[in-house]
């Protein structure tokens, strides 16, 4: 295990934890539903909420604190790797782990948005009487919500999976920059 | 540069940018509460110059010369050879570009999608234009409905740039680095030949 595969870890479990904490505090946004209106729709909704807020935590803390020499050998390669010289081979991992961190975050903000139509349409359901009209309907299933649910859910994966295409090009396109400085250097 | 400097330039550019865009979303959430009444046509007029006040020190001491900033946080070593602290900087500067790019992608994936589809609904409005001779009443926008559409597009663009490595950017940041460690590459060049 060379230095790479260490802050490879730290950087892992940092998001891990990062984001494990950040999708707790959405958990009180759930309680508050059912408390101000309380039923078997937003009881129903609340549990929900809390088998998928605790699901993606428990495969966050998973993947990523506990089972996290996996994940780095994927990132980094094996771990018989020498002491990186050159500081190139930083410079995917690098990409890579931001890569990672920016999907967690689509996937995080999946799940809120999951969250909270699913409360919503347990708060709405709720307050819906025969006898009485309903003004205000709420649609979380129509085309423009469902689309960007779809795409922000398809880029979280992309990214989490290590963007390979992305980080390629990035990469290529790093080091003809560096390499056009350098040629720049040398001619001044 | 010492590799912690470049750190700290890459931390500081960071913030900076996320300072401008909460300004910017600041300055939308204003306009939008915007009914043309003459108190919050006044709170605008007064916080307009509170916007660009903040704004320039902004852009200027956390993000094109953040050199002194950097060197307080980071205090001074020794510095990288010219072709490492290229690559460093380069390198931390694009990894800021590309978190930021995509945490700005997450919140214009709506917008992006409305784009894609506006050439839909340009032919119905051209017809509404040459069939009834007037201004289509769906592009009577609101002052608040203006200033999302226009914050949304230029957040779009602002995703879709840094998400290409914001190349100018770096470039700039290159050519500063260039004429300050022109003497420190003599140094460096006659060091390695003594």
């Amino acid at each position: 295990m060379n230095k790479m595969h260490t802050l490879t870890k730290i950087i892992l479990s940092s998001i891990g934890i990062f984001f494990s904490i950040r999708l707790l505090s959405s958990l009180p946004i759930a309680v508050s539903y059912f408390y101000s209106k309380p039923s078997w729709e937003t009881a129903g909704a609340l549990l929900f909420s809390l088998l998928l807020v605790a699901g993606l935590i428990g495969l966050l803390l998973y993947f990523l604190v506990y089972q996290h020499d996996k994940l780095t050998k994927k990132i980094i390669g094996s771990e018989q790797l020498p002491e990186p010289d050159s500081q190139v081979q930083w410079l995917p991992a690098a990409l890579r782990l931001i890569c990672i961190a920016g999907g967690i975050y689509f996937i995080n903000t999946v799940i809120w948005q999951t969250t909270y139509v699913i409360s919503q349409l347990a708060a709405f359901k709720s307050h819906t009487y025969a006898n009485y009209k309903v003004f205000h309907t709420y649609t979380p299933f129509s085309f423009g919500n469902i689309l960007p649910w779809i795409i922000t859910l398809a880029i979280g994966i992309y990214l989490v999976c290590g963007a390979p295409h992305f980080v390629r090009w990035q990469v290529k396109k790093t080091l003809r920059q560096c390499k056009t400085n350098k040629q720049q250097q040398d001619a001044d | 540069m010492t590799k912690m400097q470049i750190i700290a330039k890459a931390v500081l550019t960071f913030i900076g940018l996320s300072a401008i865009v909460n300004l910017c979303q600041n300055l939308r959430t204003l306009i939008s509460t915007t009914q043309a009444q003459d108190t919050s046509m006044f709170r605008i007029i007064l916080f307009l110059p509170v916007f660009i006040i903040s704004l320039i020190p902004i852009a200027y001491f956390l993000i094109f010369k953040n050199d002194w900033l950097v060197y307080k946080m980071a205090g001074s070593g020794e510095n990288l050879n010219p072709e490492r602290e290229t690559l460093w900087l380069v390198v931390s500067l694009k990894l800021v570009a590309i978190l930021y790019g995509l945490m700005l992608l997450l919140a214009s994936i709506p917008t992006i999608l409305n784009i894609i589809v506006l050439p839909l609904h340009i032919r119905p409005l051209v017809n509404e234009i040459f069939t009834y001779k007037t201004f289509p009443k769906s592009l009577n926008f609101t002052p608040s409905q203006w200033s999302y559409m226009i914050y949304n597009f230029l957040q779009a663009i602002l995703a879709a740039y840094l998400l290409y490595g914001w190349p100018q950017f770096i470039r700039f940041q290159l050519n500063i680095q260039k004429t300050k460690s022109l003497p420190n590459q003599k140094q460096y060049i006659e060091g390695i030949e003594k």
